[in-house]
């Protein structure tokens, strides 16, 4: 049983169909470890380590071989800082990462000592320089170890505005036959814009044609270029013509002009009246831009004064990032008297829960549930608001991810009742300080997130309880497919929906027809899962499961175009 | 390594700056003649300060967070942004405190009490609000 799509290559695949094209890990992204080599132990221990030779289990301190670099980089980086690095050898290199690993990895006790002196590149060696240790669920427990050209980390972190339409796009298959798809669309952008009447992206809007260009059937790298330059324009102000269908609906030509858009952390917010109950919602997709701080503050505080009964966290697409942002958003959550005194998350190393921080050498301070403004968009000290809830819907697929985990994980520390709705949670409890040396960047996972309670074990996520997988932990809530039918934050939406039938009842909604139990419900939930493909890659058997309960999952709603 | 690293930014920024700051150094020192400050009007002084902040913090990028220096004397400085895959980042911004004493600006960061004198900055008490 497979467990989840990464949420790392998905985050790296939705940019540009092409960046995804050809073998191995797009981006960047190390490939799988090559295998090879036995374990430990073994001959060509020289003497005292380091680099002149090898001993296992002895390890001269990583900051003798840091930045000593074969080809040391000179002049600046992006950010203007001179480069570190020292002339070096690769055997530096290597003994940098074999030290690093020992110092500050999380599970360094599980790593086999292989001899560095085997490996011809620095990248190959963090390869195997990693737990083999798997999950319950059979995943590794490690899923999350990759590097990155330095460059390339650092101009994704301080890259501007792009080009683009509003408009995320998910693509089920890259190759023939495609299927892209419209996932959301921002506010106050070209795909939302509604003066021409309807909006011209809409949630759930198959691409059928790209400036002329077939997307389901056309081959050929041509075809594939107008693709994906219709899907990513490269500038603002380009015009493109899309052919767009929803499902059981006539075809719809668009034509839409990109323009720079800055993503919003808060996507939208609503107040849903229903069944004599007041309820926010809140589409929150990252918590990974300082902007999240003051939007989410302002959007609390909307709510907040709407004086509602419930709230509804939509985190589907979440994939984390600034952990103070999210412990905001607990304090927000919860208040005062359930957070006060109370910890957040707090961070544990390979050596327990230390006073010092290992990898950064600073006081390891729990994080509380900040009650206020912290500098990053809203001033330090700024109080913040609060619903004071002792119940909150988390909406919630696979892409929900680390930082939002944390959310579920923090409020169930201090006894909130976390109801989620959804499909199970990417499982990432852990955290790593992204380090360069010698022109990569290597994410290594150093910390594991606790809660209040000391618990940080979802490795395999946080599955709704009715599901029938056999792993992750059971949370009160619904399985329910993310398939893209209905507007976002609208009560007919699939998973808001199922929030607001467990609301009234405090029961799930019934399984659609055909499906014939909430096991049925689990494993459709997982398969629509967005799937990225790259172009040429071929689909596999059971990323088609169309017949799955007689729902056509490549067409949300079940119906043909 | 860090020192090395920091060394290296120093030096590359602006040696005298560099000494100032050093030399202003005062962990632990009393604040009990300091005034709260702000900071004088002006983009030159704002880019003074940056400068100042950038060699106190061993980095060229300085950028400054919602705390608006010219109107209050708290000065925070955001740490770099997260990656696309730093999905569970603990970072905070840097919190400092803007002083003056004799005329000197002085800068107090939060988390380690080091106070550094920041000769090329002008800076202004903050006014009391009549009671």
């Amino acid at each position: 049983m497979t467990r989840k799509l990464s949420p790392f290559l998905s985050a790296l695949c939705l940019f540009v169909i092409a960046a995804c094209s050809g073998g191995g890990g797009g981006g960047g992204v190390s490939t799988p470890p090559s295998g090879g080599g036995g374990s430990g132990g073994g001959s060509g221990g020289g003497s005292g380590g380091g680099s002149t030779g090898w001993t296992p289990g002895v390890f001269e301190p990583s900051s003798n071989f840091e930045q000593m670099c074969e080809t040391p980089r000179i002049g600046v980086d992006l950010e203007g800082n001179p480069y570190p690095d020292e002339q070096g050898t690769l055997l530096d290199e290597l003994n940098w990462l074999r030290s690093w690993t020992e110092e500050t990895y999380l599970w360094n006790d599980e790593v086999a000592d292989r001899n560095p002196a085997d490996f011809s590149s620095p990248e190959a060696y963090f390869e195997v320089l990693k737990t083999t240790a798997t999950t319950a669920s059979g995943e590794d427990k490690d899923d999350f170890h990759f590097y990155q050209p330095t460059e390339e980390y650092l101009a994704e972190r301080n890259s501007a505005p792009s080009a683009g339409y509003g408009a995320s796009f998910v693509i089920y298959s890259g190759s023939v036959p495609r299927d892209v798809r419209v996932r959301y669309t921002q506010e106050d952008t070209p795909a939302s814009d509604t003066s021409g009447g309807r909006a011209p992206f809409l949630r759930g809007d198959r691409i059928l044609e790209v400036d002329g260009v077939d997307v389901v059937n056309a081959g050929g790298a041509a075809a594939v270029d107008v693709i994906n330059g219709g899907l990513f324009p490269a500038d603002p102000g380009e015009t493109h013509e899309f052919v767009v269908q929803q499902p059981g609906e006539a075809r719809r030509t668009i034509n839409i002009t990109s323009a720079n858009i800055t993503t919003e952390a808060v996507n939208r917010t609503r107040i849903i009246e229903q069944n004599g109950n007041r309820t926010g919602y809140i589409l929150f997709n990252t918590f990974g831009t300082y902007s999240a701080e003051k939007a989410l503050a302002d959007a609390m505080t909307d709510i907040a004064a709407q004086d509602v009964d419930d709230l509804v966290i939509d985190l589907r697409y979440n994939g984390g990032g600034l952990l103070a942002i999210a412990a905001q958003l607990g304090y927000m959550v919860a208040g005062d008297a359930r957070t006060d005194g109370r910890i957040f998350e707090q961070l544990r190393f390979n050596n327990g829960i230390a006073a010092v921080n290992p990898v950064t050498g600073q006081s390891n301070d729990p994080l509380p549930f900040y009650d206020i403004g912290l500098g990053f968009t809203l001033a330090n000290g700024t109080p913040l608001p609060s619903l004071d809830l002792d119940r909150v819907f988390i909406l919630t697929t696979g892409g929900t991810c680390s930082a939002s985990e944390a959310v579920i994980n923090g409020l169930r520390g201090v006894g909130v009742e976390v109801v989620i709705i959804g499909d199970i949670t990417c499982g990432k409890p852990y955290g790593f300080y992204p380090q360069d040396n010698c022109g990569t960047t290597f994410y290594t996972i150093q910390f594991q997130g606790v809660n209040d309670l000391g618990f940080g074990d979802y490795a395999d996520g946080f599955v709704p309880d009715n599901s029938s997988y056999p792993f992750g932990v059971k949370v009160p809530g619904c399985a329910v497919a993310d398939n893209l039918s209905h507007e976002l934050g609208t009560p007919a939406e699939d998973l808001l929906s199922a929030a607001l039938t467990y609301q009234e009842t405090g029961n799930c909604p019934a399984p659609p027809a055909g499906a014939v139990a909430m096991a049925g419900l689990s494993q459709l939930s997982r398969s629509v899962e967005p799937i990225i493909r790259d172009i040429g890659e071929p689909l596999k058997e059971d990323d088609l499961p169309e017949t799955l309960n007689g729902r056509d999952l490549r067409l949300p709603n079940g119906r043909s175009l | 390594m860090k020192h090395r690293f920091s060394s290296l930014l120093a030096t590359a920024l602006s040696l005298p700056l560099l000494l100032a700051s050093c030399v202003g150094a005062e962990t632990g020192a009393s604040a009990g003649e300091r005034s709260p400050a702000v900071l004088e009007q002006g983009e030159d002084n704002l880019a003074a300060l940056k400068t100042e902040l950038s060699s106190i913090l061993g980095r060229a990028n300085i950028t400054i967070g919602a705390d608006d220096p010219f109107t209050g004397s708290t000065v925070s400085v955001l740490p770099p942004p997260p990656g696309k895959l730093d999905d569970r980042n603990p970072s905070l911004p840097i919190m400092f405190d803007l002083t003056i004493e004799g005329g000197i600006c002085h800068l107090t960061r939060r988390d380690t009490g080091e106070t550094h004198a920041l000769s090329a900055v002008s800076c202004r008490p903050v006014k009391r609000t009549p009671e």
